[in-house]
């Protein structure tokens, strides 16, 4: 069996879970810019060295998630109750509290995409399953249905590269005007979104076929082990929220 | 090469109930509509092989559907009449007798695989069958073995060609061990050794008393292994008899379908193997005699010359392989084995180049570096004297087609008529509410005289059966006049008439002055034609 090349890759999706679980809770504990910001550049390294995520690949996803975020930030600014001093640029007002304010729950946001996009990237949708039916007794239908959902993201994300991809090769030039560029975005999303509704009845259909759902229990070829690691990785994360948390 | 076979027990069937028994079913898509199955009656008794088949949609694919219970249980629609499969009827039947009961291997393998590891693939009926890990673990070692896939057994199956897929979808079955396996055009894109071992495989599982039905546009060997044959017409039966009576007494209704090569003879005396083209290694050199004229007569000389239109010098390509850049900052470069080395090539206008290779070989890797849709590295792909990878998608797209392996991939319009007029409307600039020019609207409907699809303008893509949308994708690509069309196994699914048809579209195209190059394991469908074959072989490249 092939040996993982990065830390993560090599742990089980348990203590992962509980890992991230922890960050999340130590994420909504924080309420200012600078702890959160802190976590954020140690998720970065953890992803990259950790992980195995190329800096390209990081940046794209965190471009994805800025998308959502900025948003995010520029509506609590402007909502978020007032402070003392404020900022003004024309008829807009902000304080610096709730700049800081916005900055750090957009900070929050980016904690929790980031290390749920590590776990992600680092754990084998199949290992999830049986790790969550096995230890945790979850149902395995609700548990395949999270895997599914798991392995699904990289084949949408293959739907909209091939469908882009489609419609340039069929338009033959550069789109004209923002109409077009317009036009050609629904077309893409349309196609899918079409894609993978058709994608998941044919997935349930072939689940299906092949007994998926027969039985209220189901069995697994694949053991998966905590290791040593993983057990440290739990307690450690358990101690570190519950040590933050007291100070 | 013999296969290895250690599938299958011998299975013991309820001798005195039919594998499956149908009365007078009829099925269709939506309330109202043309039935696609249109008062089907059959009886397959356990242990028998039968071979459905009959031209591009005429129901065999919703046929497999029903006998699955897909339709109508997950897939909708309307099913009258009686079916049963081993006493049950599928629709409403339990989950769990059904999987234990039937196994349904279908053409597409991403419908069918629902998992990441090929491992976990074929493991997951027996899981879900609550089998004991040891008994799994010898299941899939065995299902794996039959397909040949034990060295991927850890791969994504991602990571696995069209024809890997495939075989693994094929093995998650064969793990299931039912003792009725029903193929719905299951061989379509596997390579001849591929093939040539499925054909084995199958005949090892019917000796063991499996029930087999493979659903078929062509009569080749596989098809024609099987003792009896039903051949179906605009879903209803047509023929139903021992395959050999067929082929002697039924000939002419054979080749009306389009289901025999066009060079078989059209009357009785032929035998099984004069009518169907034999699986053998090699591809095209190895056809039989049947097949060498599928594609009609040589067009003679085409006029190539000029300058190359695409010129390959020295590519060598790894997926995961790092650039330039990344590999003058990193020192722990690991390059992956590569796909493609040192390929040399130039295609010309005029000319029709065929690029075969077996499954996982690296054709469609090749087609898609040409295209700019996989980063090419610098200076080794020129596009009429220009470097590909300094040239976007869209430069390329002006001046080359592309038809994907898939044809749903490229469809953009809700209508077939719409979807051949996408090109030449985006050439045109032509605002949505402006209709299409005269000469233009002349051209789709000839082209879908053409392609056959006369009077379907406004159906949807989705809904055309699967060699019909391969027609129709090769068809909307070949209205723009490209300088270079690359087409990806567009043969796949496609009956022989399907098959003739897209031959004539080549030849008209090529005749025109545009170059081709066409992917496919499968090139004894041109073996007439005026062609330069190309072979991919463990990532090098060799003209024959």
């Amino acid at each position: 069996m092939k040996r993982s090349r990065y830390l993560l890759q090599a742990l089980d999706p348990l203590s992962k879970l509980i890992a991230v679980f922890s960050i999340a809770v130590l994420a909504m504990h924080w309420d200012t810019p600078v702890p959160l910001c802190i976590m954020l550049l140690l998720l970065t390294t953890t992803a990259v060295f950790g992980a195995g995520m190329s800096w390209s690949r990081l940046s794209s996803r965190m471009m994805f998630i800025t998308v959502f975020g900025l948003p995010l930030f520029l509506i609590t600014a402007l909502t978020s109750p007032a402070g003392e001093e404020y900022m003004e640029w024309g008829v807009l007002r902000m304080s610096q509290d709730s700049l800081l304010y916005a900055a750090a729950i957009t900070l929050r946001m980016f904690c929790m995409f980031l290390s749920s996009l590590i776990y992600i990237e680092t754990t084998d949708p199949q290992d999830f399953v049986v790790m969550m039916t096995t230890r945790l007794k979850l149902p395995y239908r609700i548990v395949f249905g999270v895997s599914m959902a798991l392995t699904f993201l990289p084949l949408l994300e293959d739907e909209g590269r091939n469908a882009a991809e489609a419609r340039k090769i069929r338009l033959g030039r550069k789109p004209k005007g923002l109409w077009e560029r317009l036009s050609i975005w629904r077309g893409n999303l349309v196609a899918v979104f079409a894609g993978a509704i058709r994608r998941v009845e044919q997935t349930a259909g072939s689940m299906e076929s092949k007994g998926f759902g027969a039985y209220a229990k189901r069995t697994f070829l694949r053991e998966v082990r905590i290791s040593a690691g993983g057990y440290m990785l739990m307690v450690l994360s358990i101690a570190a929220v519950a040590g933050i948390w007291l100070l | 090469m013999a296969p290895w076979i250690s599938s299958s027990e011998p299975v013991r069937q309820d001798c005195g109930i039919p594998a499956i028994k149908m009365q007078n079913v009829t099925y269709a898509y939506e309330s109202g509509a043309r039935p696609i199955i249109d008062g089907v009656s059959l009886t397959v008794n356990a242990g028998e092989w039968v071979t459905v088949t009959g031209p591009s949609g005429c129901g065999k694919s919703t046929l497999s559907g029903l006998l699955s219970g897909y339709l109508p249980r997950a897939g909708g629609g309307i099913r009258t009449g009686g079916l049963k499969v081993s006493g049950l009827d599928p629709a409403t039947a339990e989950i769990a007798d059904m999987a234990g009961l039937i196994g349904i291997v279908f053409q597409d393998p991403d419908a069918q695989l629902v998992q990441g590891r090929v491992e976990d693939e074929v493991a997951f009926g027996p899981e879900n069958l609550c089998y004991p890990p040891e008994i799994i673990e010898g299941r899939v070692t065995a299902a794996l073995r039959d397909v040949d896939l034990q060295g991927r057994r850890r791969d994504s199956v991602n990571q696995l060609s069209g024809g890997g897929r495939q075989r693994t979808a094929i093995a998650s079955v064969l793990a299931l061990e039912p003792p009725i396996l029903v193929l719905d055009e299951a061989a379509a894109s596997l390579d001849a050794a591929a093939r040539r071992r499925l054909l084995a495989l199958l005949r090892q599982l019917h000796q063991h008393g499996r029930t087999l039905v493979t659903v078929t546009g062509r009569l080749d060997e596989l098809a024609l292994a099987a003792q009896r044959m039903v051949v179906l017409n605009a879903g209803r039966v047509a023929a139903d008899g021992p395959a050999a009576q067929l082929l002697r007494e039924h000939r002419p209704l054979l080749g009306r379908l389009g289901l025999l090569p066009p060079g078989a003879p059209a009357t009785g005396e032929a035998s099984l193997g004069a009518a169907a083209p034999e699986i053998q290694p090699g591809g095209s050199d190895a056809v039989s005699g049947a097949a060498d004229s599928i594609a009609g007569p040589n067009p003679g000389p085409h006029r190539s010359g000029g300058s190359p239109l695409l010129e390959i010098a020295g590519l060598s390509f790894a997926y995961g392989s790092k650039t330039r850049r990344q590999r003058r900052t990193s020192v722990q470069a690991m390059e992956p084995a590569a796909v493609l080395q040192d390929i040399h090539m130039s295609i010309r206008e005029g000319e029709w180049h065929i690029l075969r290779g077996e499954n996982g070989s690296g054709k469609t890797t090749l087609s898609r570096l040409m295209l700019g849709l996989l980063q090419a590295p610098p200076e080794c792909i020129y596009w009429r004297g220009r470097d590909v990878s300094r040239l976007s998608l869209y430069e390329l797209a002006a001046d080359i087609g592309y038809v994907f392996q898939h044809p749903e991939r490229q469809f953009v319009s809700s209508t077939v008529l719409d979807e051949l007029l996408y090109g030449p409307r985006s050439t045109l600039r032509l605002r949505p509410k402006e209709n299409a020019p005269g000469p233009v609207l002349r051209q789709a409907r000839d082209m879908l005289r053409l392609v056959g699809l006369e009077g379907r303008e406004q159906t949807s893509p989705y809904l055309l059966s699967g060699g019909e949308k391969r027609l129709l994708s090769v068809a909307a690509c070949f209205m723009l006049g490209k300088k270079l069309i690359l087409l990806d196994e567009p043969t796949v699914g496609t009956d022989y008439a399907g098959a003739r048809l897209l031959s004539e579209l080549c030849r008209k195209t090529v005749a025109q002055g545009a170059a081709l190059l066409m992917i496919t394991h499968e090139p004894e469908f041109f073996a007439g034609e005026n062609t330069r074959i190309w072979t991919l072989e463990n990532g090098r490249l060799r003209e024959e």
